[in-house]
């Protein structure tokens, strides 16, 4: 059964200061997605996503939000290929994932910087992993630590820095190797609403200027509206895609004016009926799990 | 008057209630045995002790056979924490290989070792051989245990992380899974070291004719208590010596964890 919505009929769409890129890398093809594990000591399986449908553009940033435990971040993963998909087809620029792509980067809800490593090893990091000699690596790692403002705390390691510099680290570390597709599984979601906020207007300049492709998942609807072209409703578990909306909001934004637009509060409202009631239902059913 | 919050520890002041404790001890025991309220055949007398360790320093006679007790220690702790940290990284990797061997690793972990060592010592001679293995047989599932366990729990984000930035899996070791297993090593290493040291000085105990677990047995069979005590003096500082060193070289180590101190 396919669900209410069905992204497979949409063409990425274009709208208010959006430019796609000309070389049209970094598109994404959901068919028909379904996502079961095995929960061997209940002797059952798990459908943590079911018949997802979805397009994403290139250079288009796309956000998912659904309420907790709908296999949001578990459609990442299988963007990502770090989980085979068990039913169904993902492809990027019509290649179908099979195993890690590279041409990929991925932004954790922990930082998941190397601890033992500082700032610079971290960000220098895919360099190395991809075979680009020293020499070449150290302008790009210094432009992009230059880029997320630490200079100067190269030699730290990540212990020794604040929550949102790290998350900044993550970032330059996904950027530095100028990955297609950008997958965030609530980056922000561990920060203070300034820091947040800071890091949400960080990075809709660095997108402005690369035009990545962007799938951002988050269960924070305000930040979700402010950064996307379009935001994914999912239903709760089994996740399937409720609704597609799109965010005609102009561009370039500021995450913290962007609020006080008139459009805003509309699509706040729109958006967030559908939402709230499979937040209600994902409540719910935690909630019978935890009493009953 | 009153304070806020928890009592501010004065290490000037521990330092000296542990001097004045140790002092205390030792006149107690010193008294005791002058007045012949003890007898110092049993449990001899600090100033003969302090002698018997200056005399000992003074003739070279206790650094050689210390030298050997630290030779067998170091060359077995070495062996062992290779094997341990190869095996256990093996096992790690290979599921498989883990899933048969483990009743095996189980039930030799299990084994008394020091029970072992006459068979040691009858298997591998009365010299070095015999108490290197040894020491291997203790430091060895220590070391593999940790290592097991640190690659076994590494953090899923950083390998996924790794892999998706572009890890071979000759990368994903060098730059994941083995500073992740180190910090485990380190942290056993301080308990293995102990073993180590145990394992040689048994050995020696058992059967030999140097070391330091050598020069205790033989005071023993002379009902030299305080040759045994001294002996024991000297190791007790040996171990403490060691340990200082550990702690500086994890600290090395450990350079990019919060500080646990």
């Amino acid at each position: 059964m396919a669900g209410p919505v069905c992204g497979h009929d949409e063409r990425p769409v274009e709208h208010g200061g959006l430019v796609t890129r000309d070389d049209h890398r970094g598109s994404i093809t959901l068919e028909k997605v379904t996502q079961r594990f095995a929960l061997p000591r209940e002797g059952r399986e798990f459908t943590a996503v079911q018949d997802v449908s979805l397009e994403v553009g290139s250079g288009e940033f796309v956000s998912i939000v659904g309420p907790s435990g709908c296999g949001k971040s578990t459609l990442l993963s299988l963007i990502a290929g770090l989980v085979p998909v068990t039913e169904g087809r993902i492809s990027l620029d019509g290649q179908p994932v099979d195993g890690v792509n590279q041409r990929l980067g991925f932004v954790f809800q922990r930082d998941a910087l190397f601890p033992w490593k500082t700032v610079a090893q971290n960000v220098g990091l895919p360099l190395l992993f991809r075979g680009v000699d020293a020499a070449a690596a150290r302008p790009r790692v210094a432009e992009w630590i230059a880029r997320i403002g630490l200079t100067g705390f190269e030699d730290y390691h990540p212990h020794q820095l604040s929550g949102g510099m790290r998350k900044r680290v993550a970032l330059a570390m996904t950027m530095v190797y100028d990955p297609e597709i950008v997958l965030m599984d609530e980056p922000f979601g561990a920060l203070d609403v300034q820091t947040r906020n800071l890091m949400e207007n960080d990075l809709l300049e660095i997108w402005a200027q690369w035009r990545r492709t962007v799938v951002f998942v988050t269960h924070d609807l305000e930040e979700a509206i402010a950064l996307s072209d379009r935001i994914v409703v999912m239903s709760a578990s089994p996740g399937r895609v409720k609704a597609v909306y799109p965010i005609n909001l102009p561009r370039p934004r500021s995450v913290t004016e962007i609020r006080f637009h008139p459009d805003f509060g509309r699509l706040y409202e729109t958006i967030w009926k559908d939402l709230k009631d499979e937040v209600r239902i994902g409540y719910e059913r935690t909630r019978k799990d935890l009493v009953g | 008057m009153a304070t806020s919050g928890p009592a501010k520890i004065s290490w000037a002041k521990v330092r000296l209630w542990r001097g004045v404790l140790l002092g205390a001890f030792l006149l107690l025991w010193e008294v005791a045995t002058r007045r012949g309220w003890v007898d110092p055949f049993f449990v001899s007398q600090p100033t003969v002790l302090a002698a018997q360790i200056f005399d000992w320093i003074r003739t070279g006679f206790i650094l050689r056979h210390l030298l050997v007790t630290m030779q067998e220690t170091l060359i077995g702790f070495l062996l062992g924490t290779l094997l341990g940290v190869a095996v256990g990284f093996t096992f790690a990797r290979w599921q498989m290989l883990a899933h048969i061997f483990d009743p095996l690793m189980v039930a030799l972990n299990a084994m008394p070792r020091v029970v072992l060592a006459p068979l040691f010592i009858l298997w591998f001679g009365l010299g070095l051989l015999s108490k290197v293995v040894m020491v291997i047989s203790l430091v060895f599932f220590v070391v593999f245990f940790s290592t097991y366990t640190g690659i076994r729990e590494v953090d899923r984000d950083l390998v996924n992380n790794a892999r998706i930035l572009g890890a071979n899996p000759r990368h994903m070791i060098r730059h994941v899974l083995l500073p992740s297993a180190l910090t485990w090593i380190f942290s056993s290493l301080r308990t293995s070291v102990g073993f180590a040291l145990i394992g040689a000085v048994v050995g020696e105990y058992l059967g030999s004719h140097e070391g330091m677990g050598y020069v205790i047995s033989y005071a023993e069979s002379m009902f030299n208590a305080t040759g045994v005590l001294a002996g024991l003096l000297v190791l007790m500082a040996a171990v403490i010596a060691i340990d200082i060193a550990l702690k500086r070289l994890d600290a090395r180590f450990s350079y990019w964890k919060p500080i646990l101190k």
